[in-house]
């Protein structure tokens, strides 16, 4: 880990603006193995205190499932998902409970760095590459654009690549 | 002494901890598969067949812990030729992490009750710690 990327430094200005917001782990102790960083909009979301009990429930629940991220030894093909069209490259953090469960869209800045961009509950969703599902890939990506302004983003293809391409404790099970 | 201590969780610690509970015991579990399959090949299978239960059942098991019950972690875990080590530790008592991804450095952890006051007696949360905490509430 003792490479530092150029990208970092974009991460870093991005975050003392106050565009992109650390993952902080709420639970002192826990390791970090990864590192994820929220847009201002989505860490607000998840951040937010005039919810009902059912949201709250919800997005403590997702706040944690993104902890997993930074945390887990092991980070399953189930957890995150690569989206077509994977010239896009955005990936989909799935969380599954409590229903109607939340979906975390974002793109891999560097291995183990993940920026999420925006959510959207599964329910809203519909099928897979229905028009909502274009939707909420397209503001990931223009939510990158708008952070990066270029595509540095990490590519993976998603038929001959590796999970462990981007992130490290990748399994498949 | 106590009973002044006790204070309703809210619902944000209760949602939070249940996920967050669920997901490591599901890395516990996925670790030892992920061991068994390196060292014995195992597959997931075998593990059907030895619960007397269809493969697409585990497929779905190990894909995510949403709706595992405490029999499933024992079926799983049974079935692996292993059981859960049971220890509960104070968050308190936690010893700091050992690992740190240079980008999360000098990011302050966030906890409990920064993100959750839940009465008006709570100590200084600018300053609070778990461990702050739990003195300030049972010390």
């Amino acid at each position: 880990m003792s490479t530092w990327f150029p990208i970092w430094n974009e991460i870093k200005t991005l975050e003392a603006a106050g565009l992109l917001v650390p993952l902080a782990l709420r639970v002192p102790g826990d390791a970090g193995r990864r590192a994820m960083f929220l847009t201002a909009d989505l860490s607000a979301a998840l951040a937010a205190t005039n919810l009902g009990q059912a949201e709250i429930f919800r997005y403590m629940a997702l706040r944690a499932r993104l902890e997993h991220f930074v945390t887990s030894p092991v980070i399953t093909k189930a957890y995150l998902k690569p989206l077509r069209p994977e010239a896009d490259c955005v990936w989909e953090i799935v969380n599954r409970s409590p229903k109607p469960s939340l979906r975390v869209f974002g793109l891999f800045a560097t291995r183990d760095v993940f920026v999420a961009t925006n959510h959207q509950l599964r329910s809203a969703l519909g099928g897979i590459d229905t028009p909502q599902w274009k939707q909420e890939i397209r503001q990931a990506r223009s939510e990158w654009r708008r952070l990066f302004q270029d595509d540095k983003v990490i590519r993976f293809d998603p038929l001959r690549g590796r999970l462990d391409e981007v992130i490290s404790g990748a399994v498949y099970v | 002494m106590y009973e002044n201590a006790i204070e309703k969780i809210s619902d944000e610690d209760i949602s939070y901890f249940r996920e967050r509970n669920r997901n490591r015991v599901y890395a516990a579990v996925t670790g030892v598969f992920l061991r068994l399959v390196e060292k014995e090949s195992l597959t997931k299978r075998e593990i059907a067949f030895r619960l007397g239960k269809e493969p697409s059942q585990i497929t779905r098991w190990l894909s995510g812990p949403s709706n595992w019950t405490l029999d499933t972690i024992s079926d799983l875990l049974l079935a692996m030729g292993a059981e859960l080590e049971h220890s509960a530790v104070l968050m308190s008592e936690k010893s700091a992490p050992s690992i740190r991804h240079p980008l999360m450095d000098g990011i302050r952890q966030c906890n409990v009750i920064e993100l959750n006051p839940i009465g008006s007696d709570l100590p200084d949360r600018t300053a609070g710690t778990n461990a702050a905490y739990f003195e300030a509430k049972v010390g």
